[in-house]
């Protein structure tokens, strides 16, 4: 996990504030540092779609809102917070246009026929439908623990929980996924 | 598949994948999974999720960055603002002039001559009885039947009732009045005692014999 200083070079912190006073620059660099996790997340959770749209939108928002951030959490953090509010506007959306089963459900099925199709082991693709079909609190807090290496306390702030609720989330989804995987 | 008991060791197992430990921590995880069948198989898992993650596109840092507000990125930062108290009565001084105004209208509105006192009515009710007319009296050329109202009419304070409202020290005396000596006062009274057109006000004595009234009935 990202902690917030890459070797050699600003912390977030540093480069906020040099983004504040007007340095460009600094802001490319958080985007570069940052961006491609949020796209990882972003895919993981579902979004098949416009990824590159949504993880703008998301940074868009943050240093429109820079001010809020206090740095109680990692600028990651809250990133990931804030793309996930995102994901939630967009799948709200999504409903109200289809006005059919859930979102999730539909996006499970749909990444069931195309993983089919791309992914050429069967042992990935069985891992892939345990992790789809957990419900969606499991399933985001499983990949930000397991994919994005979050602790249990960065995973309470993204996902709007609890460090103790995190955790029994976690272990859920884990003992779903072995006996998916088993089976 | 099952648990490994420790569930503090599995707490910490994807941090181990994700190389979060520290050397020590990492490295004792790393002895208890070397020697545990079921953590070992977890990080295998864990493992295998990692790199069965679907792949997400690579994203253009700088086209990500150039969409966020030029505007944004120009934003001034303006430092605290300190108060100097000398330009703070200064700049406000015409508050002060605004409100003092609008005190000193008030109290004029409160206590001005066009205000009628509650004093001046309690004055009015309980020393002279109101005087109303008569409408069922016949009127006797221009002049009217006045005569004292009773006690209980007395209540109505009403101004279309006891007339316009005066200042208590008007009541008693008029200010010419006022100004008149002890020898033109006792002119003027007697000159009011010849004059036969002004009614008294006390109410006249009625005697009725018994046989009056018999005779009457």
């Amino acid at each position: 996990m990202n902690s917030g200083t890459q070797s050699g070079g600003d912390s977030d912190r540093e480069l906020i504030d040099r983004w504040m006073t007007g340095d460009s620059r600094a802001a490319t660099l958080l985007v570069g540092r940052h961006a491609d996790a949020l796209a990882r997340f972003a895919v993981s959770s579902g979004e098949r779609e416009d990824i590159e749209e949504l993880v703008q939108d998301t940074f868009v928002r943050a240093f429109s809102s820079i001010e809020a951030f206090r740095g109680e959490s990692s600028f990651r953090t809250w990133l990931f917070t804030i793309e996930r509010r995102l994901m939630l506007d967009r799948r709200r959306a999504q409903r109200r246009e289809r006005a059919t089963v859930s979102v999730e459900a539909a996006d499970a099925a749909t990444s069931y026929d195309a993983l089919d199709g791309l992914l050429a082991e069967e042992a990935e693709s069985r891992i892939r439908r345990a992790v789809d079909s957990l419900s969606p609190t499991q399933r985001e807090v499983f990949i930000l623990r397991v994919e994005q290496g979050m602790s249990y306390r960065e995973i309470a702030t993204v996902v709007g929980t609890t460090e103790g609720a995190a955790r029994v989330h976690y272990h859920n989804a884990m003992r779903a996924v072995k006996e998916s995987v088993s089976d | 598949m099952t648990d490994c008991v420790n569930t503090e060791v599995r707490d910490a197992l994807p941090d181990l994948v994700h190389g979060r430990l520290s050397e020590l921590d990492a490295a004792t995880m790393a002895a208890h999974v070397e020697s545990c069948a079921d953590c070992r198989a977890e990080v295998a898992l864990l493992r295998e999720v990692r790199a069965a993650a679907p792949p997400a596109p690579r994203m253009d840092a700088a086209r990500i960055a150039a969409a966020i507000p030029l505007v944004l990125m120009t934003m001034p930062v303006f430092p605290p603002r300190q108060r100097d108290p000398g330009m703070f009565l200064w700049r406000n001084a015409w508050r002060f002039a605004a409100a003092a105004v609008v005190v000193a209208v008030g109290a004029w509105a409160i206590t001005g001559p066009g205000m009628r006192a509650p004093a001046d009515v309690a004055l009015r009710t309980a020393s002279a009885p109101a005087t109303v007319v008569d409408e069922a009296t016949p009127v006797s050329g221009a002049r009217a039947a006045v005569q004292p109202a009773p006690a209980s009419s007395a209540k109505a304070t009403d101004p279309a009732i006891t007339g316009p409202s005066r200042d208590p020290a008007s009541l008693s005396l008029d200010p010419g009045v006022q100004d008149l000596s002890d020898a033109e006062l006792e002119q003027l009274l007697s000159e009011l005692d010849g004059i036969d057109s002004i009614p008294s006000a006390d109410p006249q004595s009625v005697t009725l014999s018994v046989d009056d009234i018999e005779g009457g009935a």
